[in-house]
């Protein structure tokens, strides 16, 4: 009887509490709460996971400093709350920082309102410091692709990065392919340190006349980080640089992986496609993080789970505009976190990478055009047996003819484009990637001046500013024709200066005004912006 | 008791309870509004507070063509109970713009849609962009759209700018540009010229096919390659030239023309590397230095070419005479595709204790001066300007 009347309390407790779920279980309506990233399981691809958001503060600050590229001429509108970062962090044992794609922009991609453009080597800084002030262990790496151009201002541009991701800290660094065009010899000498090997820069399938290491072993918060970095396959045919040995990336790795064996943390780096990267890292199951350097420009809000593998698919956007930041955290449910952060304007300049942005404008005016390869070449227009077509004659030459026209352009912001650059912090008059959209003369988007276009400050004075001649062309020809006897000539020199705005908008305007340095042109448009220069008619 | 009637009390039990328990949560919770969409965050609202609701925050356009305008209507819809306002914010990139809210204020229950209108380009050729807009749900104050897509275009040059690194004076090389189309079988190229006229004689152009079986880029129909060859006499020194290919690609009624620039170094068989060296102007630039300290630079000569193995180098005469100038053991670098590199360290120190002077090069004044001899017929001796001033 005893044991009946027990069983029976046990049915009968079973019972009611079968009976009790379907009735009382489910609550009402609850709020959707938005997937959190871990290592294992959790969304496939969280494209759409919310940021939280402060309210920053209204008025003049803060519309200036926002985080969603808002024009800095939007003054009416109360600024957009920020997106909060590492909300609901606990401290990491590591915060890795991750990033790459430089490609050659030390600061925020453009320079039209540094408010409203992301990245920089500054921005890049003042966010490590701000990690290490709450106290997390930090380190860094970087996928490569630090230069976007050739010649010597990139291998300037090369060795100051260079210079820089160690200041910061960074624990390894890949090879990109930009990188890899440069000359080997500057290439090594720029990454090495007191010995050949002791660098930050790896690669598991490139080499630098075999000095560049394989791997780097990094320790950090008590855990170990293996990294090495490969260049993908696609991307090594673009290189054509006979002095860089390269072999088959999965072949290297196959050498390299079994030496990160007993490390915390792998990381690969890949400077490849994204196709690629996954195919090495479905092969090589072995890497926690896979980091791509392809992708689309911005990065996902979660980095995705690369099918068949553990491991997670970084890309890091490109012009250094965003980094991710991976917390390993001592948490069996949420052992990893990812937070892309753009680098806006929260993020101030450091005295350190200022002080190597004035170094990097001194070096080139140490260097100057010629020491920079920069050479003049002669202007399209220069054809023909007229010895003054395709030559400068300067904006006040076009006074005195056009005084409506020169009237209209003096007022306006092209004229006074050369003094905005002496007067930046620091001076950019010697810098040819700003030069040749802020004086007259220059090739705007190859950064090299025509035959008897701006030179400096003191040789060519009547060339600052962005004259009536960067548009309507050389005018030496046509201002001799005005002042000649020839009508047939002079004729033809007016003809040659006639622009119409059809033309101005379809081939002219875009070459300064384009995405990276304009972006309220390529938003609002010609018609827009054409009301403030608006001339016509010969006078 | 009976095991049924166990069973059976149980069960009213277990009703009884569930049921006074759920109605303990639904009697302050308003009525399931069945015709909300399950996704987005929101909250019931009766408190006079707009709530709004985006049918789905990310789209994905797929392929899309270049030099297109694309646009994607997101739904919003005010699921509280006072007027929700809605305006387009900002963007993280221009070429992505909010480009209507068809209507700014919706009523309860009201929905309307949002335009994203976006520029894709094919320089970048996977794209992932951000607009935003404000509202005024307190919980949501700012909604975040998200569009991705791949660009797709009728056909491509590869690469945007052919850089030859680093060639000799006296070699010749050829490098690939190839033309892909993605519409047709007939991929070519109707016309190659070269723009800087003062270099384009030592500049060639030959076009050929691509076999279908080399076209390893993906919806590549045909393709074609132009061979630049450089040929030796380039002057030591930058290269800057720029072919100009006029294609016969998809189909276009006019022919496109594509600019891709040259560019590279011609450079001696003997040759110097290192920090603060320039190749253009032969200079080393140390900067000021403290006389007690002194300086040092570390630089690598580098020798090239059939004449690499039999070449030797020694230290000429230097200006000032104190200059050290040290070169150490040579080292045979391996490259892989070359015969090889020599590499031979280059060592110029200040010593301690040197005079103040100025070889800064300013005010017209000279530059120090360092001369190394070398039995290289290409480089027989090379001049090192230095850049330099002792401070005391």
């Amino acid at each position: 009887m005893k044991a009946i009347r027990c069983r029976s309390c046990v049915v009968l407790a079973g019972a009611a509490i079968l009976c009790f779920i379907p009735a009382g279980g489910c609550d009402s309506q609850s709020a959707y709460r938005p997937p959190t990233a871990s290592v294992n399981g959790g969304p496939a691809h969280a494209e759409n996971s919310v940021a939280e958001v402060a309210h920053a503060p209204r008025g003049p600050a803060a519309t200036a400093a926002t985080g969603y590229g808002e024009s800095a001429t939007d003054k009416d509108k109360p600024a957009p709350p920020r997106p909060k970062y590492f909300v609901d962090w606990p401290r990491p044992k590591l915060a890795l920082v991750i990033s790459g794609r430089q490609d050659g922009y030390l600061e925020p991609c453009g320079c039209a309102g540094l408010e409203n453009q992301k990245g920089g080597l500054n921005r890049r800084h003042a966010l490590l410091e701000q990690l290490e002030e709450r106290g997390w262990p930090v380190t860094a790496v970087d996928v490569g692709g630090q230069v976007r151009r050739f010649g010597r201002q990139a291998e300037v541009q090369f060795t100051l990065i260079a210079d820089a991701l160690k200041q910061l800290g960074y624990g390894a660094v890949g090879l990109g392919t930009t990188d890899l065009r440069l000359s080997a010899g500057h290439i090594l000498s720029s990454v090495a340190g007191a010995e050949p090997e002791d660098t930050i820069f790896v690669s598991a399938n490139v080499s630098l006349f075999g000095l560049t290491p394989k791997l780097r072993i990094v320790e950090a918060g008590g855990l170990t980080l293996g990294i090495t970095s490969v260049l993908g396959q696609e991307y090594q045919q673009q290189i054509n640089n006979s002095e860089v040995e390269t072999r088959p990336a999965a072949e290297a790795l196959r050498e390299v992986v079994p030496q990160l064996a007993e490390c915390d943390i792998r990381v690969l780096l890949a400077h490849a496609t994204v196709e690629e990267t996954k195919e090495l890292a479905r092969q090589f199951p072995e890497f926690t993080l896979v980091v791509t350097a392809d992708g689309a420009d911005e990065p996902p809000a979660q980095p995705e789970t690369i099918d068949g593998t553990p491991a997670r698919l970084i890309e890091v956007g490109h012009k250094g505009m965003y980094v991710v930041v991976a917390g390993f955290f001592d948490d069996p449910q949420t052992p990893v976190r990812f937070q892309r952060v753009a680098l806006d304007a929260r993020y101030p300049n450091t005295p350190e990478m200022q002080q190597l942005m004035v170094t990097y404008q001194d070096q080139l005016q140490q260097l100057g055009w010629g020491g920079l390869g920069i050479r003049s070449v002669p202007h399209p227009r220069s054809k023909g047996d007229n010895e003054l077509a395709g030559q400068f004659a300067g904006s006040a030459s076009c006074k005195e003819c056009h005084p409506t026209a020169w009237g209209v352009w003096s007022k306006t912001k092209h004229a006074h484009a050369t003094e905005s650059l002496v007067k930046a912090e620091p001076p950019r008059q010697f810098d040819a990637e700003c030069v040749s959209c802020h004086v007259t003369g220059w090739n705007p988007q190859e950064y090299f001046p025509y035959a008897g276009g701006f030179d400096s400050l003191d040789k060519t004075p009547h060339l600052v500013g962005n004259g009536c001649e960067n548009c309507h062309g050389p005018g030496a020809a046509h201002v001799a024709a005005e002042n000649g006897r020839n009508v047939a000539r002079r004729d033809d020199q007016r003809q040659a200066m006639k622009l119409t705005t059809a033309s101005a908008e379809e081939h002219l305007c875009i070459q300064c005004h384009d995405l990276d340095n304009s972006p309220d042109y390529i938003s609002k448009g010609f018609e827009e912006y054409w009301p403030k220069i608006e001339h016509k008619g010969k006078r | 008791m009976k095991p049924r009637w166990i069973v059976l009390v149980a069960g009213v039990l277990g009703v009884v309870l569930g049921v006074g328990v759920s109605w303990a949560n639904f009697r302050e919770s308003p009525p399931l509004d069945l015709t909300a969409s399950p996704l987005g965050p929101h909250s019931n609202s009766s408190d006079g507070i707009p709530r709004v609701l985006v049918d789905l925050k990310f789209h994905d356009f797929g392929a899309v063509e270049d030099d297109s305008t694309i646009a994607h209507d997101f739904r919003f819809t005010n699921m509280g109970d006072a007027p929700l306002t809605i305006e387009g914010g900002t963007t993280t990139c221009s070429r992505c713009t909010i480009a209507k809210v068809e209507r700014p204020v919706l009523e309860p229950g009201e929905s309307c849609n949002v335009r994203v209108e976006y520029r894709p380009t094919h320089s970048q050729p996977t794209f992932r962009q951000h607009a935003t807009v404000r509202t005024n749900d307190p919980e949501q104050e700012i909604v975040e759209l998200t569009i991705r897509g791949i660009v797709t275009r009728a056909y491509d040059v590869e690469p945007q700018y052919l850089v030859v690194s680093r060639i000799s004076s006296k070699e010749t090389k050829t490098s690939e540009i190839r033309v892909y189309d993605f519409l047709t079988d007939d991929a070519g190229v109707e016309k190659c010229e070269f723009l800087v006229q003062d270099t384009a004689k030592y500049f060639e152009a030959k076009t050929e096919s691509i076999p279908k079986n080399e076209l390893s880029r993906r919806n590549v129909r045909s393709g074609c390659r132009v061979l630049v060859t450089i040929k030796p006499g380039l002057p030591v020194g930058p290269i800057r030239q720029t072919i100009r290919l006029t294609l016969n690609v998809a189909e276009r009624a006019q022919a496109p023309v594509v600019d891709v620039p040259i560019e590279g170094t011609v450079d001696s068989d003997v040759s110097i590397v290192g920090r603060g060296w320039n190749s253009s102007v032969s200079r080393l630039m140390i900067g000021a230095v403290d006389g007690n300290q002194g300086g040092k630079a570390n630089l690598y000569v580098m020798v090239r070419g059939p004449n690499r193995d039999d070449t030797t180098i020694t230290v000429g005469k230097t200006t000032p005479s104190w200059l050290k100038v040290t070169l150490g053991e040579p080292r045979n670098l391996e490259t892989g595709k070359e015969s090889g590199i020599t590499q031979i360290p280059l060592t110029i120190e200040i010593p301690p204790g040197s005079p103040a002077v100025n070889y800064m090069g300013a005010e017209g004044r000279d530059y120090a001066r360092i001369y190394l001899k070398t039995t290289n017929p290409d480089a027989p001796r090379i001049r090192l300007d230095v850049q330099f001033a002792v401070l005391r």
